[in-house]
């Protein structure tokens, strides 16, 4: 990259003056200064009482009270448990759903009988189901692992399903010329070819899937980052309030950049460059 | 009606060494609720070694000829004979109009896909996939994406993979289509010393009358559709050959003008529906 800004340089490409020079070094920069930049100022708000303290008490304060639930272990506690849901109701969810997705790709009449059950389920609310699932499940673990995973099912069924679809068909003519036979072209061309939605797939359902969760440990659940969030509300305990949002971004960040490796090492052929 | 076009249709002269027979194939299309016929009563014989070009105005149906001799559709009625292959694989190989080389594939995994599927030893896959990549010059970029080459190296991949597996018979769906001038001339020259070298017997399609002259040993004009044997044409000049050579020789331009004036009449026509 940095090469590339130096050779367009020498090349003499015609930049205004005033237009700083956009190398991958600024880049990296500005993303990394716009979040600091936006902390400060809160915090010279906050002291300034520009803004309301009760609602929004100063980073310093937020990153004390998140200090001392770190601690304390508390925050970490609730933590292991949410990331304990948000995983097994990912796997629970997510597995079968790219299976059954991909065999819908794969065969028109099960694509015919499923297809018009997911669109007719698909728009309702997921959250909506969550006092069914109560009843179901009770207050134990199933009731939020069946959140997440039916958050993670939805957007994972169909994106597996469209990853076949959208397949160029010149592909599989290449195997059939080639003499493949049925499990040949699927282990050949339709797996590898509906990979990279797959994985855009499971990316969107885990953030899903973790709204879900959490949403669900708010409702009817006594540990999870949810609860706390609930309990911080209840307790008008606004710092670590915003400490446990924060950890629970932190969360929603950590498992799609763990999505984001895992197309990576599964799909390496896919241009990077320019993404994002 | 057709008694024009059944002079290149019975040409039955030598009955040996036949390796492709294409006997009054028809094939109609649904477009809408209306029926149309893209081949009409097609019929060709090809013998070993010989490389046929089949040009036409767009639309005549070459296309769908070919993909019927490929065996990725089936035509109404008629017959399309291909010698089988000592080993009971498909005699043929493809290369296909569009880019058909696998973007989830290295270049070392396309070239030996066919010998993969065909459950070649894996050091002779190795060597044969090896062996092709150099001779498309694609050495040094065995383990490359796709998307990290060119459109022209692309298609020396797609044609590398073809030859990998040793066909008796090349269908070439309009390769160069989407190459540039330049690049088209040389991957012309190297499918013409190629096919020469192999002793391929090679289907050409192509709507270049250049390339048809260029490459071909006959070329097969069709009529618009419905599509048609229009003529058989026998191109004089001996391979191996040089593709821009061949281009200056004077029977060139009078080749060139008797296939122009042969589609120019059928592109005037336009299609006849029934």
């Amino acid at each position: 990259m940095a090469e590339q800004g130096a050779t367009l340089e020498r090349t003499g490409m015609q930049r205004p003056r005033w237009l700083p020079q956009a190398g991958a070094k600024t880049e990296a920069a500005v993303q990394v200064l716009s979040p600091i930049a936006l902390l400060l100022i809160w915090e010279v708000a906050a002291r300034a009482g520009w803004v309301d303290q009760r609602f929004f008490p100063a980073p310093s304060a937020i990153v004390r009270a998140f200090w001392d639930a770190i601690t304390t272990g508390v925050l970490l506690h609730h933590l292991k448990i949410t990331l304990w849901r948000v995983l097994l109701g990912t796997l629970i969810g997510g597995v079968p759903a790219v299976l059954i997705g991909l065999a819908m790709g794969l065969w028109r009449w099960l694509r015919l009988t499923l297809d018009p059950i997911i669109a007719a389920t698909y728009p309702l609310p997921k959250s909506a189901l969550f006092p069914l699932l109560l009843l179901i499940f009770g207050l134990g673990e199933g009731s939020k692992v069946s959140m997440v995973a039916i958050g993670v099912f939805y957007l994972a069924v169909t994106n597996a399903m469209e990853g076949v679809l959208a397949i160029n068909p010149v592909y599989f003519d290449v195997a059939k010329t080639f003499g493949a036979r049925r499990w040949d072209v699927i282990r050949t061309v339709a797996l590898p070819g509906a990979m990279p939605l797959v994985l855009a797939g499971l990316r969107l359902g885990v953030g899903t899937g973790l709204i879900l969760g959490v949403l669900a440990e708010m409702l009817g659940a006594r540990d999870g980052l949810g609860y706390l969030l609930w309990s911080a509300w209840q307790t008008f305990s606004v710092s670590s309030l915003w400490a446990t949002l924060f950890v629970t971004a932190i969360l929603g960040f950590v498992s799609v950049q763990l999505v984001d490796f895992l197309r990576r090492v599964l799909v390496p052929w896919q241009r990077t460059a320019g993404r994002r | 009606m057709h008694e024009a076009f059944s002079e290149p249709r019975t040409a039955p002269v030598a009955q040996r060494d036949v390796v492709v027979r294409v006997r009054d194939v028809v094939k109609h299309f649904m477009h809408g609720r209306r029926q149309l016929c893209a081949l009409d009563r097609v019929g060709f014989e090809l013998r070993e070694g010989r490389f046929l070009v089949i040009v036409g105005p767009s639309g005549c149906g070459k296309t769908t000829l070919l993909r019927i001799l490929a065996g990725l559709e089936q035509q109404d009625s008629g017959e399309v004979w291909m010698r089988p292959s000592r080993d009971g694989h498909p005699p043929f190989a493809m290369v296909f109009q569009e880019q058909s080389v696998f973007p989830w594939m290295t270049v070392r995994e396309n070239v030996a896909y066919g010998l993969r599927l065909r459950r070649v030893r894996g050091r002779d896959i190795e060597e044969r996939a090896a062996h092709w990549i150099r001779k498309v010059g694609l050495a040094g970029f065995e383990r490359a994406y796709p998307h990290q080459l060119s459109g022209g190296m692309k298609q020396r991949v797609s044609i590398a993979r073809a030859f990998a597996v040793d066909p008796d018979v090349l269908l070439m769906d309009e390769p160069f289509s989407a190459l540039d001038e330049q690049m088209r001339t040389i991957l012309q020259q190297e499918v013409s010393t190629l096919c020469e070298e192999q002793q391929k017997t090679v289907i050409f399609v192509t709507h270049s009358i250049d390339e048809a002259i260029t490459l071909g040993d006959e070329v097969l004009v069709m009529t618009h559709r419905p599509g048609q044997v229009k003529r058989l044409i026998p191109i004089p000049f001996p391979r191996p050959r040089d593709v821009v050579e061949v281009r200056a020789d004077p029977r060139y331009g009078e080749l060139y003008e008797e296939i122009w004036g042969l589609i120019a009449e059928e592109v005037r026509r336009g299609p006849r529906e029934a």
